[in-house]
């Protein structure tokens, strides 16, 4: 069998490269020696962004986890109003990168520049990624445990708790931990929110001594901090699985009716959506209308578009080339190397794009000067920073096609590779989508990596947004935060309706031979 | 259509092994059950057949092609086997003409071999465009029997294939499969657990039990003449006692039972329950009925002897006992005995 080795040695070979950055801290901060280890790292300020840091992280996935959970609850399974419509806006903040939902609040009070605030902006702008995924586990979800539970006198509300939250864990802690990732690695939005944590604090460092010591030790704080985060998640996951028995479609659960409490839930939703979306476009359309420094010079918003858009393209389809190997060992091959494997990938997505962007530039300066300043290189970048987003997606369509079908194909004459074209590519190709829709996102709205790693005189919309918002042109800012927005919307409107499709495939169950 | 010989067949998962030297012939054109308990190794079996097992020792011949040996190995595809599995496993994104002639190559993917595989496995020619979700289990089954057949496959293994069925389809759905099988003339091979399906279906049953085969017979064989008491147990139940046989005749709690074959000394006897008959109490061996399960047609009543031996009869169920009763049993017939070296 030669595909499992092969899968291994791609997959290994992703891992290395994603473990790169976090192999140059180490040994940067190895190098340093233990003494001047313990001066940097002992110290007020360290104390202070570790406060900082816990205590956003906490506060956000605590935020982000009940609203997420609470918002698919009402859109599943509730017979509220415009439910589609719902779906649409309580997905679409995902269109909206969080230095763009921050500029729109810092620009309105700056009473947001407090923990408070950031936890606010923070959670509005995250907690789609907790979202969407209950919501997708929720639709697959059959009714009959609950049924049973029901009858054996639970009220809906223990049902909910004992029957319901269990099975949805696995989808409720995927996306709490990229909520928690997402947190530690975001730069933007925390310095606009004047919040100092690791992620701006090292940015800090580096602006003004390009790889110093001290930056490299608060970097590795850090990456100790995602370490503990995937560590905590493994833990809660455990070795439970929670595999429907029995056969047949299933049915959905029952809709509750919401009867007189229909009003209550349509304002709080309304509400919520302003808070999400109202406030930044309402903020974005004042500074386009009638900000002083408004201007729409065509030329340079379309050659940032172009080369955002390019840029995203290119970086989507390496990063998804290189989470096939990673989600195929996770699934199919299920084991310490597997695990091994697929968690070193999600390790790079906790340091700050520019961690990953400095530890290149000075991994490639060293080894390989040619790739200093090249597309390939920040390609690699992109790759490194959002794997984890499309391996989660993949692995979740790869569950959808058990081995047992592969054992099927082969049996009527089909070769491995007619096999992975004709059954799998097919069934895991709509998680593959989604997955490149997830990290197509993310490129377009990425910010430091590109401001570092971009070759010479490469402007994409997201640093020039960044450049004008950071000197306080806000209306300047505003046309590209609007483009920003824009090419994020196709990406935005797949993903949520990949997440209520109807499964048109009953999932075969698959018992252990 | 081609026989399948295999020889020496062993199998272990770690220190675990699963199949011990195991010998099984199937002939030409013929339907030979594998019948165990779950975990016994029959599974193991029909996959390494099929080819997505390893086995550690021992061959698999189809068709008097080598497939498979310690240094032999033809990939699934080449080894021309149809292969259906538990719950049938259809291609869940392709409707039921695409499932059916997914094996085919491209030419032959014609609606004239769709419409005689539909024939063949009897399903309406109206399911074609339908998804697999869209059919009830009995038609997923038949859909994945014609996926595996259109190819023209030299053998068919099939795993439990009826397991995910209720059991009255389970009953119909077997005796279509078997018919199925049987016009196609193919040779085949069945994994089940399930004793009903593996006498009724099969030309051959071979009785698996911790990785080797006890016995491989026809179906009557298997079910008049067990290879040991736990195989009789298993097919068909009944009670076991323990007597001493003199002369072809032994002495137990239930009466003087003739013995065959003639065993002497001491043996495990084998009573099936329908050769137990209850009479009115008094002329016969006492018992008190314990228990009595009704089915309707026939009832099975459990009785307990005045020694305290428990023993089982199943008959019409006219006027059946009550619990509680103080009755009389008459075992007709003789009884199956196995020495026991004491």
């Amino acid at each position: 069998m030669s595909r499992p080795s092969a899968a291994l040695v791609a997959g290994a070979a992703v891992a290395v490269l994603t473990l790169i950055p976090l192999g140059y801290i180490v040994w940067a901060t190895v190098e340093m020696g233990p003494g001047e280890l313990h001066d940097l790292l002992i110290r007020p300020r360290v104390g202070e962004l570790l406060g900082n840091t816990v205590t956003l992280l906490v506060g956000t996935v605590v935020a982000t986890t009940v609203i997420g959970v609470a918002a698919a609850f009402v859109v599943v399974r509730t017979d509220v109003p415009f439910r589609p419509l719902w779906h649409v806006l309580l997905a679409a903040p995902l269109a909206v990168p969080a230095f763009v939902n921050s500029y729109g609040w810092v620009s309105l009070t700056h009473a947001v520049q407090s923990y408070q605030g950031a936890v606010l902006v923070v959670t509005l702008s995250y907690y789609p990624l907790v979202y969407l995924p209950v919501v997708a586990a929720l639709m697959g979800l059959e009714a009959a445990p609950e049924d049973v539970a029901r009858s054996l006198g639970r009220s809906s509300w223990r049902t909910f708790w004992t029957v319901v939250l269990p099975r949805l864990s696995p989808a409720v802690l995927g996306g709490a931990l990229l909520v928690g990732l997402h947190v530690l690695a975001e730069f933007g939005a925390l310095q606009l929110l004047a919040f100092p944590t690791f992620t701006t604090a090292i940015y800090g460092q580096y602006r003004s001594a390009f790889a110093g010591d001290a930056g490299t030790v608060l970097a590795g704080v850090l990456v100790t901090l995602c370490v503990l985060l995937l560590t905590l998640e493994l833990l809660a996951r455990g070795r439970r699985r929670y595999a429907r028995v029995g056969r047949g479609a299933g049915h959905p659960a029952e809709r509750i009716v919401l009867g007189r409490r229909a009003p209550a839930v349509l304002l709080a939703l309304l509400g919520f959506v302003t808070l999400t979306l109202g406030v930044p476009l309402a903020s974005l359309a004042h500074w386009l209308a009638v900000g002083s420094s408004t201007e729409f010079p065509m030329g340079e918003l379309s050659s940032a578009l172009g080369s955002t858009v390019a840029l995203a393209l290119a970086g989507t389809a390496v990063t998804t080339l290189l989470a096939l190997p990673v989600a195929w060992l996770a699934v199919r091959r299920r084991g310490p190397a597997a695990m091994l494997v697929e968690r070193g990938t999600y390790v790079a997505n906790a340091l700050p794009g520019i961690v990953v962007a400095l530890a290149l530039v000075a991994v490639s300066i060293r080894a390989v000067p040619p790739l200093y300043q090249t597309l390939p290189l920040l390609l690699v970048a992109y790759a490194i920073l959002f794997l984890p987003r499309a391996v989660v997606s993949v692995k979740a369509s790869l569950e959808n096609a058990p081995p047992l079908l592969d054992d099927v194909s082969r049996s009527l004459g089909q070769s491995a590779w007619s096999t992975f074209r004709r059954v799998t590519l097919p069934l895991v190709a709509p998680g593959i989508g989604s997955g490149a829709a997830l990290v197509f996102l993310a490129i377009s709205t990425e910010l430091t990596g590109t401001l570092l790693l971009a070759p010479i005189g490469t402007t994409t919309l997201a640093t020039e947004f960044w450049n004008n918002s950071s000197s306080v042109q806000y209306g300047a800012a505003a046309p590209y935060a609007l483009l920003l927005i824009l090419v994020s919307i196709p990406a935005t409107f797949l993903l949520a309706r990949q997440a209520t499709r109807k499964p048109t495939v009953a999932e075969p169950v698959v018992l252990a031979a | 259509m081609s026989d399948v010989a295999i020889k020496g067949l062993s199998k272990a998962y770690g220190p675990q092994p699963v199949l011990r030297a195991v010998d099984l012939y199937v002939p030409d054109g013929s339907i030979t059950s594998v019948l165990g308990a779950s975990g016994c190794g029959k599974t193991t079996l029909l996959r390494i057949v099929a080819g997505f097992v390893r086995s550690d020792a021992g061959s698999v011949t189809i068709g008097g092609r080598l497939v498979e040996d310690p240094v032999t190995c033809v990939a699934p595809q080449h080894r021309g086997v149809g292969y259906v599995p538990q719950e049938g496993a259809l291609f869940p994104h392709l409707d039921v003409a695409a499932n059916i002639l997914y094996g085919l190559p491209r030419r032959a993917r014609t609606k004239s071999r769709l419409t005689e595989m539909l024939e063949i496995a009897e399903l309406s020619p109206s399911l074609t465009g339908r998804y697999p979700h869209e059919l009830s289990g009995g038609q997923q089954q038949r859909v994945a029997l014609a996926r595996a057949l259109a190819p023209a496959p030299t053998v068919v293994l099939l795993d439990e294939p009826f397991s995910s069925l209720d059991a009255r389809l389970r009953v119909s759905a077997g005796r279509e499969v078997a018919r199925v099988l049987r016009h196609a003339e193919a040779t085949a091979l069945i994994v089940t657990h399930d004793q009903g399906e593996a006498l009724s279906l099969a030309d051959q049953v071979a009785v698996m039990r911790e990785g080797r085969f006890v016995q491989v017979a026809s179906p009557s064989d298997v079910y008049d003449a067990p290879a040991d008491p736990a195989t009789a147990e298993f097919v068909g139940g009944g009670t076991v006692l323990d007597a001493e046989v003199r002369g072809g005749v032994a002495k137990t709690a239930a009466g003087e039972l003739v013995v065959e074959p003639a065993v002497e000394g001491h043996a495990r006897l084998v009573v099936r329950p329908e050769q137990v008959e209850i009479v009115a109490a008094g002329e016969e061996t006492p018992a008190t009925v314990s228990e009595v399960d009704y089915y309707g047609a026939q009832v099975v009543v459990h009785l307990e002897l005045r020694d305290g031996t428990a023993i089982m009869a199943r008959g019409p169920a006219s006027r059946p006992p009550s619990v509680g009763d103080l009755v009389g049993v008459v075992v007709q017939g003789s009884v199956r005995g196995y020495g026991v070296d004491a």
